[in-house]
């Protein structure tokens, strides 16, 4: 038979549903605080009207510490670290495949998270971005290791271990937002309402 | 049952003369397809209807149709492996290395469609391979099997009249196949057009059918970020860029200088390019002489030195023309038969194809196109012109498989 099966009739345009998600972001938000270290976290928490305690700076401490051995970005090259995080940010580590040395970023701070309808602390470490900024393992870019943020909650998603398995090398693919400086350099021989199926 | 066959025997594609739907406009415009009706003049016809039987579209259209792609493919191989080769295909020089490079990486292809010229008698012939940004699937896909489901409840067509049809089904598990499960791809067509949107969200509806997340935005709305990745306006970085635009009008643009470092997949890959015009006919013909589903073909420039395979007359066809714009038909003495009325190609690049007329069925010459998902031929649509040279207006076609 070579007709298709299991087949429904499909709309086209915004006649009912569209097959196009509507916008690349999730909607549900967390507050978050990127912190240098334990130490600021741990200072913050002391001061009257905080909201943060002692005891939410180091669980998300010791999660963040725990996500960067298992999710840090690694490199199979100091210069495909740096590509990345940028001059003097990266450092040797020991591959436990025993391959050669795996590069990884240094650790520059972590993200503290509590969602907006309460519950759940999360946390991410936070790693040097070659922009200048700070950036998480799962690639969400910020402008600097400390101050607050609300973000969807997708950037506490548990990223991919990288433990033990093949590092990146420098063609990776960066998720991290980032600013456009030009728009329409493509389409510009498109003149008028004739299309472009052939 | 209303049926005229036009021609003697059983081994013909029929014509079919069918009362079409009464309702068949409302149906597109519920569905979406405000495409059915273009400049005034009807696009879907679905009064007539072409018949094939199992054999013809299994040996004579899906088999060849996939070996044919297969030649395309040892094709791009050894052209990118030639500079001289190379230089024929019309594609700017500054961008071989990043051509080159998205087949060497493998950059996986999606979809295209064959032009054949059939009639049921002999073999199928290759006219050209839309790789690149082929439309109709809509047509192709969703519209006509509705039309033969409801045509077959309506006693019009027999119970077991099928169609060739699979190419949906096809591109979802293509889909499935090349990316993870809520992986976002984004689609891109030019603004404001209703026909390209509509191909583009047909694609879009099988990726979504696989578990992918598809975004949209127009061509225009495509940004360059500081480090130098293509990015929605907010920034979002783009990955994976389906495009319902062509590679040679994107190759001599300016963000075309962004492509190699983009990171970027494009669908189609810029290997596309190589098939996606009309330089591959000679170089198959070159690489495969004599194939009965190939057409004699060679560059304009060698043409003199083959005359013999243009005893029937020649098609002479600008590399990178779309929708028959700026073709020509010569008898063998060189008179025009006939002659694109549209003039968009005039300059640049030709080749040149043996002469093989489209059948000829009550006023229509009808054209096949064939539909390759991944690598294999999964379905077909067909369109009909009144002339020779299948254009922006010719109809498109319903076909059911009977026998």
């Amino acid at each position: 038979m070579k007709r298709s099966r299991a087949f429904r009739p499909i709309t086209l345009g915004l006649i009912g549903a569209s097959a196009f998600a509507l916008s690349a972001c999730k909607t549900e938000t967390e507050d978050a605080t990127a912190y240098p270290d334990l130490k600021s976290c741990l200072s913050e928490a002391s001061k009257p009207g905080a909201t943060v305690t002692e005891k939410d700076c180091t669980d998300a401490y010791a999660q963040a510490v725990k996500t960067n051995v298992e999710s840090a970005p690694r490199y199979d090259a100091m210069a495909a670290c740096e590509e990345e995080h940028g001059k003097g940010n990266c450092e040797a580590a020991e591959n436990p495949s025993g391959g050669g040395s795996i590069f990884m970023p240094l650790l520059t701070g972590f993200l503290l998270g509590k969602m907006l309808s309460g519950g759940g602390l999360m946390s991410q470490p936070l790693y040097p971005n070659r922009s200048g900024g700070v950036v998480t393992p799962n690639g969400t870019a910020f402008s600097g290791n400390s101050g607050k943020a609300t973000v969807p909650a997708s950037v506490f998603k548990k990223p991919a271990t990288t433990y033990n398995k093949p590092p990146l090398s420098s063609k990776s693919w960066s998720g991290a937002k980032s600013p456009v400086r030009s728009t329409g350099g493509f389409g510009t021989s498109y003149k008028g309402s004739s299309g472009f199926g052939g | 049952m209303l049926r005229k066959h036009s021609g003697p025997g059983k081994d013909i594609v029929d014509l079919c003369h069918l009362p079409p739907r009464e309702n068949w406009r409302e149906i597109a415009e519920k569905a979406g397809f405000s495409f059915h009706t273009m400049y005034g003049a009807p696009y879907w016809n679905e009064s007539r209807a072409y018949r094939f039987t199992l054999r013809e579209i299994e040996d004579d259209i899906e088999d060849p149709a996939t070996e044919l792609h297969a030649m395309c493919l040892d094709a791009v191989g050894r052209i990118l492996d030639s500079e001289e080769l190379m230089s024929r295909m019309g594609l700017p020089e500054e961008h071989w290395p990043y051509i080159a490079e998205t087949w060497r990486q493998g950059h996986p292809a999606l979809y295209g469609r064959m032009d054949l010229a059939y009639d049921g008698n002999g073999t199928a012939k290759l006219l050209e391979y839309n790789a690149d940004t082929p439309t109709s699937f809509y047509e192709s896909t969703a519209f006509q099997w509705q039309w033969l489901e409801d045509q077959i409840g309506a006693g019009v067509l027999p119970d077991t009249a099928d169609q060739f049809n699979g190419a949906f089904e096809a591109m979802t598990e293509r889909f499935r196949a090349l990316f993870k499960p809520k992986e976002t791809v984004w689609f891109t067509s030019v603004p404001e057009n209703a026909e390209d949107y509509g191909t583009t969200e047909t694609i879009a509806w099988a990726a979504k059918e696989a578990g992918l997340n598809p975004l949209y935005l127009t061509l225009d709305k495509i940004g360059v970020t500081e480090d130098g990745r293509f990015a929605d306006a907010e920034g979002n970085p783009i990955r994976t860029l389906f495009k319902l635009y062509p590679w040679e009008n994107m190759l001599a643009e300016p963000f075309a200088e962004y492509l190699a470092q983009s990171g970027c997949q494009m669908i189609e890959p810029a290997w596309k390019a190589l098939l996606s015009n009309k330089a591959i006919l000679p170089m198959l013909w070159r690489f495969n002489p004599g194939h009965p589903n190939l057409l004699p073909a060679w560059f304009e420039d060698e043409a003199a030195d083959h005359a013999g395979d243009f005893a029937g007359g020649m098609v002479v066809k600008p590399l990178f023309s779309r929708e028959g714009g700026s073709v020509r038909i010569l008898d063998a003495g060189g008179a025009e038969i006939a002659v694109a009325e549209d003039h968009t190609y005039d300059e640049g690049p030709k080749i040149v194809q043996a002469y093989h007329p489209l059948p000829l069925y009550d006023g229509q010459h009808p054209l096949i196109g064939a539909w390759i998902v991944g690598d294999a031929c999964s379905g077909m649509g067909l369109r009909e012109d009144p002339g020779l040279i299948t254009q922006n207006l010719s109809q498109f076609i319903p076909h059911y498989i009977e026998g």
